[in-house]
């Protein structure tokens, strides 16, 4: 499946503490009662996918919220595709983000 | 009026450890009762809890402890001790000259196992202008020897292994009791502080060489008054290291302290909670070294108010 056309939505309910400046930040799932370092792209993925279903394309223009030259291909702006997608695979994989259905 | 098991003859903190009715002694925020026929583990207590408070004999206790020799033929030839609370033994018994030890390892597995009014780290804790140092560490890291040297250099024990917090103010609870050096460290601590007061060496330990010695008088007098979070700090003994003080993010530091948490999982999201505000209150570092003698004065110049620059 590709991971910028697949939609997110972040395990409920999650905690996030994230201190500006920082490289890292934590969650805390209450689903599964772990704690998490992710960094702080992670941080911006959970919190935009805790208010709502978003695909990866839209987690993207959130990372990226200033204009850009965009890609012809893609229609994304310069952020890094294959940070993003690494980013939402790790947070999958780590039980923070699911597949919206 | 208070009394101070100082304040009684040795021979009757004995007769009190070995009766029934057990000694009752204040311990910060808990009162244990303890009971010993064992002539040097009655003899280590009076030595090293002097300082501390009996408790009145009606008074709530919260570990009712025992360190005695277990029954059977064997204490004939090759003598144990076992720990007991409330009369049933959660260890195995230990060579027979472990009696302290193993009174000391069993109130900290008290603390940590039953009291979850707080959340519990695996953690040093001292204070300074009203300000705690947290030093989370495992065992090696230089933990225990760095919390030894600072005490002793204006700063005051809360607990050389178990931070308290309590969850209503995020406030550090006090719970100082004799501090535990292992191995080479205590010949460390002894030359740096040679009028301290040492219990027993006992050798052949699981730890290795371990020996205790008092917590200062002036902190269980304090054991009363909490400190609010100041500083998280992950030592790390390396010899020959220079000493170097680094930042440490609050959220990896918050991790740290997740994973050194006796309790966290029985707190849930509002342990989460708590870390968050103690780290968010807190400046958070890295810290390595080799000389006691340059990180006490580093932590001198951490605790100074007037210090704007943290570089070595």
């Amino acid at each position: 499946m590709d991971p910028l056309s697949a939609r997110y939505l972040a395990v409920q309910p999650l905690l996030l503490r994230y201190w500006p400046g920082e490289t890292t930040a934590v969650v805390y799932s209450a689903e599964t009662a772990t704690t998490h370092l992710v960094s702080a792209w992670g941080f911006t993925v959970l919190d935009a996918a805790a208010r709502g279903p978003l695909s990866g394309r839209e987690l993207a223009s959130l990372l990226e919220p200033t204009p850009n030259p965009v890609d012809a291909e893609t229609g994304l702006g310069a952020v890094d595709l294959q940070q993003l997608a690494e980013s939402i695979d790790g947070l999958v994989s780590a039980g923070l983000l699911r597949i919206a259905a | 009026m208070t009394l101070r098991l100082s304040d009684l003859p040795p021979a009757q903190s004995q007769a009190l450890l070995a009766g029934r009715e057990g000694l009752r002694l204040q311990m910060g925020p808990f009162t244990a009762n303890v009971r010993t026929r064992l002539d040097d583990v009655a003899a280590s207590i009076y030595r090293l809890y002097g300082p501390y408070t009996l408790a009145e004999s009606e008074s709530f206790v919260d570990f009712s402890v025992s360190i005695q020799r277990p029954r059977g033929l064997r204490r004939l030839w090759q003598p144990q001790v076992t720990f007991a609370l409330d009369g049933l033994d959660p260890f195995n018994p230990l060579p027979g000259d472990q009696g302290f030890p193993l009174l000391e390892w069993g109130l900290n597995w008290c603390v940590y196992s039953m009291c979850h009014q707080y959340l519990i780290l695996h953690a040093a804790v001292l204070e300074r202008h009203g300000k705690a140092l947290i030093l989370p560490a495992p065992s090696g890291s230089g933990k225990s020897t760095l919390c030894a040297a600072l005490l002793f250099h204006g700063w005051r024990l809360l607990s050389d292994e178990l931070t308290l917090i309590c969850p209503k103010t995020g406030q550090l609870i006090p719970n100082p009791r004799p501090v535990s050096l292992k191995n080479e460290s205590i010949g460390v601590i002894q030359q740096l502080v040679p009028q301290v007061r040492f219990g027993s060496r006992i050798e052949e330990t699981t730890k290795g060489v371990v020996a205790h010695f008092q917590a200062p008088a002036h902190a269980v007098a304090q054991a009363h008054l909490p400190a609010q979070p100041g500083w998280v700090v992950l030592p790390r003994f390396s010899a020959g290291a220079a000493t170097v003080l680094s930042p440490l993010e609050r959220s990896q530091a918050l991790l740290h302290l997740a994973e050194n948490a006796f309790n966290y999982d029985i707190y849930g999201g509002e342990g989460f909670d708590m870390l968050a505000q103690l780290v968010d209150r807190s400046q958070c570092f890295r810290f390595e070294y080799s000389q006691l003698s340059e990180a006490v004065a580093l932590f001198d110049r951490i605790a100074d108010p007037n210090t704007h620059s943290l570089k070595p």
